[in-house]
């Protein structure tokens, strides 16, 4: 054992208490605690980035060995319960309260990510490289300055209608 | 289900696993040793290190049936049976090398065999190349290295009756 932790007083070094558990793997972690008659929570989650449910068939794994029950988002709104609240609301000049989008704890009619605008983008830089070539660099204001502002304002204008429109 | 042998600080252990089931599941869940912890979905985190055959190892990446005759060390492993700390356990105590402790008995068992790749004389820009593999989330690192160095220093003196967790 180490002999410096022997000062004692004002300033001197206190060893804390809970530090003998964690260095020697005693901690009780919420994982590591064992309680008769638990069940354990596993969440299926969506493979895709944007989709619409269409449905959840829960039969098959509601038979399965150990399975106490299976719930879907279905089940949240037939219970009432509401949407993951937001941390921070605000709200407009007029007083109305912010226009939010659904956010349940289980997605129940789409999965959501934005993406729209991307192809737009992408359209315009393959003509971009079209107009060029080796030999005819001419048109090279075109490409880099006209387009790439239409691009950055028509980017702009769909973030902001997603931004308004959500 | 296919059956395992290997021996666990220094005692034999069977157990009945799945082909996929891992090795820090088997000590975790079978065992029931929850020193060894699982702090991420991608082999990052390094809270699951183990000693395997004398080497570090990352748990969570290893199959148990992988691990069929090997000796395995866990942080549980590390105190003398009296109740004595190994040097480096003691190290992070001293040191404040550790604050919810998540991470710890992962940085306690890379931090040993740092030792016995690199000695016993540890300067600061080996010991933080060295833990590229382990995360902490709480502390900054800063004490972790502290510890380490320290703890390296001390295993060197023969402080203890064993160098490095066998």
């Amino acid at each position: 054992m180490s002999a410096t932790s022997s000062a004692t007083g004002i300033g001197a070094s206190v060893r804390r208490k809970e530090d003998f558990r964690f260095i020697t793997g005693k901690g009780q972690y919420t994982d590591d605690v064992v309680r008769p008659g638990e069940t354990r929570a596993v969440f299926v989650r969506s493979p895709y980035a944007h989709a619409k449910i269409k449905s959840i068939d829960v039969t098959a794994a509601k038979k399965m060995p150990g399975v106490v029950d299976v719930l879907t988002g279905a089940q949240l709104a037939t219970d009432k319960i509401g949407n993951l609240i937001c941390g921070w609301m605000i709200h407009s000049k007029d007083g109305s309260p912010m226009k939010m989008s659904a956010h349940p704890a289980l997605a129940a009619s789409k999965v959501n990510c934005v993406g729209d605008a991307v192809a737009v983008v992408i359209a315009l830089l393959v003509y971009e490289h079209a107009i060029l070539r080796p030999t005819d660099l001419s048109r090279l204001g075109v490409a880099f300055f006209n387009l790439n502002g239409y691009v950055s304002v028509i980017f702009f204008v769909a973030t902001l209608a997603d931004v308004l429109l959500r | 289900m296919p059956a395992v042998s290997m021996t666990v600080n220094g005692k034999p252990v069977t157990g009945d696993v799945e082909a996929r089931t891992l090795l820090v599941q088997f000590l975790r869940e079978s065992l029931r040793l929850t020193g060894t912890h699982v702090g991420c979905d991608t082999s990052q985190c390094g809270a699951c290190v183990v000693h395997v055959d004398g080497i570090a190892a990352k748990s969570c990446t290893l199959l148990a049936l992988q691990c069929e005759g090997a000796k395995v060390t866990t942080i549980e492993g590390l105190a003398e049976p009296g109740g004595a700390l190994h040097p480096m356990q003691e190290a992070f105590r001293e040191h404040h090398g550790l604050q919810c402790g998540y991470c710890t008995p992962g940085m306690i068992m890379a931090a040993l065999d740092i030792v016995r790749r690199r000695g016993n004389e540890l300067d600061e820009h080996t010991i933080r190349e060295q833990l590229d593999g382990n995360i902490c989330r709480c502390t900054g690192y800063h004490n972790i290295v502290k510890a380490i160095a320290a703890g390296a220093k001390n295993m060197g003196k023969g402080g203890s009756s064993h160098q490095a967790a066998e």
